[in-house]
């Protein structure tokens, strides 16, 4: 029953519970840049919306998007991008945006890709509980924040709101890849941050007086897009969190205040299974701020679990 | 090009599976073949056991599928 190490059971064969059910008033949405337009009602492909926004601006709670990649770039090496600065309302809790890629592999480099190029201000802002993104690629160099998962203060949605998923998402660049305050269980899985020198940090777990409880980030991988660490830590948190867990997570170069994982405040949690790269992981890379360590490896292949 | 077109809301499909294949029709992928192979036998085991037809599951779900 259990796939312990990882602090969470789960059952064999197919879960029986715990997915998200589309509610019998969900409605689903199809954003396609080069053949929409945001004067559609987005209700099937053929009448899509041209912006991501226009899109999650008609859902309710419990609606799916769906966003074509756009055209190819004139080179053929890439695709173009949305360039936008989407906010969802917290009225629309429970919203899906899934990524569709050219590829059959729902490939996130290969597929919609949504940036924001201002100098500040975030790429995607969530304030809504429950937000689910899948195979989207999200950039925001130069800007504050790729994702900016807002439940805290100013919605007062701490003490009980379910936090994001996300799932298979490339976050590239930006001061730092994603912000999550407030919230209770969110998953970060199989995702990539691709940070580098204008980085900060990848993920920042920004907590108040509100525990931050029950985050899971798993199979997840950290690296330097630009072959220079982030300027700190790949994961900061500030406390308090409990029932913290990083799991089976690579990790690149370290960052440029000597760690990888910088915890501060009280925090409760676990770090397991990790892969760092550095020839010799040092005990003080990991700043533990009540977390537990076990299985660090480096690429001296040495494990240093403390 | 034919379409599971289901009146309603659902115009693109009930489940995640049906909105894959049409999906693929149109557009592209959401999914890995095993993947979407994982999804149909997690759809079909909820809709034996709670009588699910309509439901939305994230590939977070599917992956814990063995």
């Amino acid at each position: 029953m259990s796939t312990a190490p990882d602090g969470l059971f789960e059952y064999g064969g197919a879960p029986v519970s715990g997915g998200r059910f589309s509610s019998p008033w969900a409605t689903h949405y199809f954003v396609d840049y080069d053949n929409g337009a945001d004067s559609n009602d987005g209700r099937s492909p053929d009448g899509a919306m041209k912006t991501i926004q226009a899109a999650v601006t008609a859902t309710g709670r419990g609606d799916v998007i769906y966003i074509r990649p756009r055209k190819y770039t004139s080179d053929g090496s890439d695709v173009e991008r949305y360039i936008e600065a989407v906010t969802v309302p917290y009225a629309t809790a429970d919203l899906s945006m899934i990524g569709v890629s050219n590829t059959y592999q729902g490939n996130p480099n290969y597929g919609a890709k949504l940036q924001y190029t201002e100098t500040s201000g975030t790429a995607l802002t969530v304030n809504a509980p429950a937000f689910h993104i899948e195979n989207m690629c999200v950039r925001a160099e130069g800007a504050d924040y790729a994702i900016d998962f807002v439940s805290n203060s100013d919605y007062s949605t701490a003490a009980g709101s379910c936090g994001p998923t996300m799932y298979n998402v490339v976050i590239r660049g930006s001061l730092y890849g994603v912000r999550l305050s407030g919230g209770y269980a969110a998953n970060i899985v199989g995702s990539r941050f691709e940070g580098g020198a204008a980085t900060d940090s990848s993920i920042v777990l920004y907590c108040s007086a509100q525990v931050q409880r029950r985050v899971r980030i798993k199979d997840c991988h950290f690296d330097c897009f630009n072959g220079a660490a982030n300027d700190n830590a790949y994961i900061r948190i500030y406390g308090p969190t409990t029932d913290l867990l990083i799991y089976r997570c690579t990790f690149d170069i370290v960052g440029g205040d000597g760690t990888y994982i910088n915890a501060t405040g009280t925090n409760l949690g676990l770090v397991a299974d990790c892969f760092f790269g550095a020839s010799d992981l040092s005990t003080t890379a990991i700043v533990e701020g009540g977390l537990k360590i076990v299985g660090a490896w480096d690429t001296g292949g040495i494990n240093t679990s403390t | 090009m034919a379409n599971i077109i289901i009146p309603g809301h659902d115009k693109f499909g009930k489940t995640r599976s049906e909105h894959e294949e049409n999906m693929r029709k149109e557009w592209g992928s959401t999914m890995t073949d095993e993947q979407l192979d994982k999804l149909k036998y997690l759809e079909r085991k909820r809709k034996d056991k709670w009588g699910i037809e309509k439901e939305f599951n994230t590939m977070i779900e599917v992956d814990k599928v063995k």
